[in-house]
């Protein structure tokens, strides 16, 4: 806890409409130098509004309230082109959908020394020997004539490949990784999670990897946010977490998880369905789903309990 | 031993692949190639393989949704590949769909009871009982009776999952076909869709197949696993046979790509750089580890034991 | 994820926000209150406002006169419109143009909707068939068996001696393929390469000069003009349509209906075509705008509805020999159809924004 790189303090942010839509409540979390700090929670908790806050990135309509401080600097109150000189070079961003994050009319040569060029680099044939390594270094097969092929050429695993490898090209400080393997197959997945562990550990970055998926936490975090509903719910240690959940939704997750162990005995999934973000209930924002709810989760929103030194959940139950 | 409900042979789909302005055809998209396959009755199947691989088209076969190529179709004993249009009526009646996109899977313009009224014309109730035929579909897929009168876009994707289920139910189906049925539902919700399916799996006796590509589910649920690749079934054996000894070099590297249970790290793939000239019937081999002359033999699917087949020159 | 149109009550607040639209809407809705009125004004024996009723005396008169009884006086009692003000003035032959303008608000309305009831339900049909059937192919026996009957049917309307032989012919065709059961010519199309060739050649005419030459040859009369017009306009509701169902074919749903049976024209009618009518809403709309301007243009160059029916097109056309004596006779027509075209126009517009999903934020 002794070196934050980036710390979130009581991120809100808002959709102005008719009348206001709150997508973040009060986020706090910071993100230690080196670690991997995993976003755990379902669609639309808000994990990836969590993300553009972080990158400047919001929709016009969104507002963002609180502080996000990375190197001494609130990012929520710089210039477009403060933040414009720190996204790719000191923060960088990999995005769900690969199909849809390359460009299909230009080759993945002029893409990649794109982000070069943007950062004042002008040599072209060392332009050329950079944009190589990226494409060695995230082990495409055959990288030169791969260098000079069209997005459409390539498969879903090795496009996500060369998103990855261009968002650690000027090596940056901070990684964001919002689902980079939702989209792909289980066998890509595997080779896409080690792949960026990889990167992370040779380039000594930090981490803030996002996912529905509690299974993939074991592959990648270090530390891991239970989001729902717009606010944390449970946060910490992976292990803790995943062998010693405390919070009803967390256990509920995990008990949803099929797998081989539980065959024979149904499943205890959790009831109800996900609310929409105009619809959020007072209260613990889990109240509707949970099964041991008691009277004060409908009227109080539960303080934070440690359970463990770095262990802590939102979550009456808990004393 | 169960009787079998369902029984393919050598079914194969190719799609041409078109060019030019005049359309000729230049090659075919192999995306069904050959496949066998048996359903016991009330036994859950699994079919596993990535994107693309043709899970879909062949369920579309199954469902004579698309005219198949060549292969035959076996319906408790009886062929149905060469059904005229009322024969296959009654056939479809036997055997349903639901589909992966709970989006897309009901008409946005009509309300769930004329959605569901489709198919309860369709099993032949006389009018006075439709309605009442219809309330205990929705009873029986656990949503209240009500929702009848509303419209799919009030409804979560969970929510219409369970409408789509109901409509597949409401022709009184031996076997229903579930094209990644949870694949675009959230965690908590996909749970409640599992236990929903094995419920009626219990209660009314039905035969799934069930495609997916997560194989913690296959591992969950299904009684007899199909794995599949480039349009072919590469390896089929009892779930429990299949995690404990998977011989396809595809199938350990599905296993070993579980996220969390890793037992042992899989290899990196696109080992094999050059696979246009590979000279092969396995379409894995551009990625296998194990690849050696003798892949270029004729490969078929050979017994291993008892009811565990494999194609692969390994054996 | 979900990109349908949005339901009713949605559309109706988005299009609230549109002012332009909600002019162009309530401009529609007095013009169709105008024609229907003008409807039961101008017809019967003894219209109130009779649009045909000829004073000589009253040549040219400009709008806003009023009778009274010093000017005037010439005029029979029965001749003098209500309320004794021609509104809108009298033409050449001292008929009055606000009843004309009546008559002919009523012209331009059937016209409009006639012409695009014709269209809209023949590109629906021929759009359907192609967005439907269109992956299968059709022998050429079939196809032309199919020509001949048409050309027969077409032709026994004018000849009826030829149709009758064509369609024996025809009669006979079919019996000898029965008999035979096979082929006579190995070759097939596919029923979309045909469809969409069709509509290809039909929109390479410059339409309104088709139009022209068939008028031209037809007996002038307003059914004639409606037809004419719904028949050649008829091609961008089939693109619609066809694209629609097209995707709409693949969509789960649709293909979940297939799999329980449900017959072709329960899919087509129940699945379909709610589904593919929106962006054919729009481009009726537009289209309702195009074919008064074609009819008011035929009806100008002489080739519309035959005096002495008034139409917009008419009054204008008689007009533009007054031009600078009697500016009225074609300002006011003129203006008549630009505003309703407008409106038209604008109201389509409005609703194709409204529809399209990403204005739905
Ligand atoms: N323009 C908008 N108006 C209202 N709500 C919105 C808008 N954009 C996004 N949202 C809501 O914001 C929430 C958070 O979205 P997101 O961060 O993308 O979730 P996640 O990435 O966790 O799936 C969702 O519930 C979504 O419905
Ligand atoms: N209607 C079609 N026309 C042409 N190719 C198709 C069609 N449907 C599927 N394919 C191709 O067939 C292959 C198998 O597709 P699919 O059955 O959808 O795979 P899966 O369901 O396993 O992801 C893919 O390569 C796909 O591109
Ligand atoms: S606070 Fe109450 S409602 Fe919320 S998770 Fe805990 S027990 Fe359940
Ligand atoms: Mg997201
Ligand atoms: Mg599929």
């Amino acid at each position: 806890m002794e070196n934050p790189i980036l710390t979130v303090q009581d991120l809100t942010v808002q959709i102005k409409n008719q009348q206001d839509i709150t997508i973040l409540n009060n986020i706090n979390f910071d993100l230690q130098k080196g670690e991997t700090l995993c976003i755990v929670g379902e669609s639309g908790c808000g994990k990836s509004f969590t993300a553009l806050s972080i990158m400047g990135l919001l929709p016009k309509k969104a507002k963002a309230y609180g502080k996000i401080m990375f190197k001494g600097k609130n990012l929520l109150q710089l210039s477009n082109e403060e933040l414009r000189d720190i996204r790719g070079k000191e923060i960088s961003m990999v995005f769900q959908d690969p199909l849809t994050s390359l460009n299909p009319l230009f080759s993945i040569y002029e893409q990649l020394s794109e982000i070069f060029i943007a950062h004042g680099f002008k040599n072209k044939k060392e332009l050329k020997t950079r944009c190589l390594k990226i494409l060695e270094d995230v082990k495409i097969p055959d990288p030169k004539t791969k260098l000079f092929s069209y997005p459409h050429e390539l498969s879903g695993g090795q496009r996500q490949r060369i998103l990855i490898g261009m968002a650690v090209a000027l090596e940056p400080d901070i990684i964001i990784a919002d689902e980079p393997t939702t989209a792909l197959d289980v066998t890509i997945q595997y080779e896409i999670l080690s792949l960026f562990n990889r990167l992370k550990r040779k380039k000594g970055l930090s981490a803030l990897y996002i996912t529905h998926d509690l299974s993939v936490v074991s592959e990648v975090g270090d530390r891991v946010i239970i989001m729902y509903a717009g606010t944390i719910l449970e946060q910490g240690p992976k292990e803790s977490i995943l062998n010693n959940p405390y919070h009803p939704y967390t256990k509920g997750l995990l008990n949803s998880i099929p797998s081989l162990e539980k065959r024979g005995s149904y499943l205890t999934p959790i009831p109800g369905f996900v609310p929409s973000a105009e619809n959020r209930p007072k209260g613990c924002p889990f109240h509707p789903r949970c099964l041991k709810k008691q009277a004060i989760c409908t009227k109080k929103v539960p303080d934070k309990t440690f359970v463990s030194d770095n262990h802590f959940v939102y979550c009456h139950l808990v004393k | 031993m169960k009787d079998t409900i369902l029984e393919l042979r050598g079914i194969k789909k190719y799609f041409p692949i078109q060019k030019g302005l005049l359309k000729r055809t230049v090659g075919y998209i192999k995306a069904v190639d050959h496949v066998d396959l048996f359903v016991k009755r009330n036994q859950i199947v699994g079919i596993v393989g990535e994107s693309g691989c043709g899970k879909s088209t062949l369920a579309r076969c199954i469902l004579r949704l698309y005219e198949i190529d060549d292969g035959k179709i076996f319906f408790n004993g009886k062929d149905v590949t060469t059904l005229t249009k009322k024969e296959l009526k009654s056939y479809r009646q036997k055997v349903q769909i639901v589909f992966q996109d709970p989006y897309s899977s009901l008409n946005p313009k009509l309300t769930i009871k004329s959605s569901l009224m489709d198919g309860v014309k369709q099993a032949n109730v006389e009018k006075p009982k439709r309605i009442e035929k219809i309330s205990e579909l929705l009873e029986l897929v656990g949503l209240p009776k009500d929702s009848m009168h509303k419209y799919p876009h009030q409804f979560s994707g969970g929510q219409r999952q369970r409408i789509c289920i109901a409509r597949a139910l409401s022709l009184n189906p031996e076997l229903i076909v579930c094209d990644e049925p949870v694949s675009a539902l959230d965690v908590s919700v996909q749970a409640q869709i599992i236990n929903l399916l094995m419920e009626l799996k219990e209660k009314i006796g039905l035969s799934l197949i069930f495609i997916t590509h997560d194989l913690n589910l296959v591992g969950y649920f299904c009684d007899y696993v199909y794995v599949m690749y480039m349009g072919k079934i590469v390896e089929c054996a009892p779930t429990l046979d299949i995690f404990k000894n998977p011989h396809h070099p595809y199938t350990r590297l599905l296993l070993d790509s579980i996220p969390g249970k890793r037992k042992q790290r899989p290899d990196s793939v696109f080992i094999n750089k050059q696979d246009s000239q590979l000279n092969t019937q396995c379409g894995f081999a551009p990625r296998c580890k194990y690849f050696s002359k003798k892949c270029e033999n004729n490969l078929d699917l050979r017994e291993i034991e008892k009811g565990h087949w494999v194609r692969c020159s390994l054996i | 994820m979900e990109n349908m149109s949005p339901p009713l009550y949605e559309l109706w607040e988005i299009l609230k926000k549109n002012r332009l639209a909600i002019a162009g809407l309530t401009t529609l809705l007095i013009f169709f209150l105008v024609a229907i009125l003008g409807l039961f004004l101008t017809s019967g024996k003894n219209p109130i406002y009779d649009p045909a009723k000829v004073r000589l005396e009253a040549k040219l008169l400009p709008p806003m006169t009023v009778i009274h009884e010093n000017t005037l006086n010439t005029l029979n009692e029965k001749d003098i419109p209500p309320f004794r003000i021609f509104l809108f003035g009298t033409d050449h032959l001292g008929r009055d143009v606000f009843s004309r303008m009546l008559q002919g608000a009523w012209v331009s309305l059937t016209v409009g909707f006639v012409a695009v009831g014709i269209s809209v339900f023949i590109g629906i049909i021929i759009g359907g068939i192609a967005g439907y059937y269109g992956n299968k192919s059709i022998s050429l026996d079939y196809l032309l068996l199919f020509i001949i009957l048409i050309c027969g049917l077409i032709i026994i309307y004018y000849k009826k001696w030829l149709g009758t032989f064509i369609l024996l012919f025809f009669i006979v065709a079919t019996s000898i393929k029965k008999l035979f059961k096979k082929n006579f010519f190995n070759f097939s199309i596919l029923i979309d390469s045909i469809i969409m060739g069709i509509i290809d050649i039909m929109l390479c005419f410059p339409s309104f000069f088709l139009i022209l030459t068939v008028v031209a040859l037809l007996p002038p009369s307003i059914y004639n003009i409606m037809v004419v017009i719904g028949l050649t306009s008829w091609m961008g509701t089939a693109r619609f349509i066809r694209a629609e169902f097209l995707s709409l074919r693949e969509r789960e749903f649709v293909l979940a209906a297939k799999a329980m049976g449900v017959s072709d024209l329960i899919i087509i009618f129940k699945h379909m075509l709610p589904n593919a009518i929106t962006p054919v809403l729009v481009s009726a709309t537009i289209g309702i705008a195009r074919a008064i301007l074609t009819e008011a243009g035929l009806s100008f160059l002489g080739f519309g509805v035959p005096p002495p029916h008034a139409t917009w097109g008419n009054i204008l056309s008689e007009g533009k020999y007054y031009l600078f004596d009697a500016p009225w006779l074609t300002l006011i027509p003129g203006t008549a159809i630009l505003i309703v075209v407008l409106a038209f126009n604008l109201f389509g517009e409005g609703l194709r924004d409204a529809l399209n999903p990403k204005s739905r934020d």
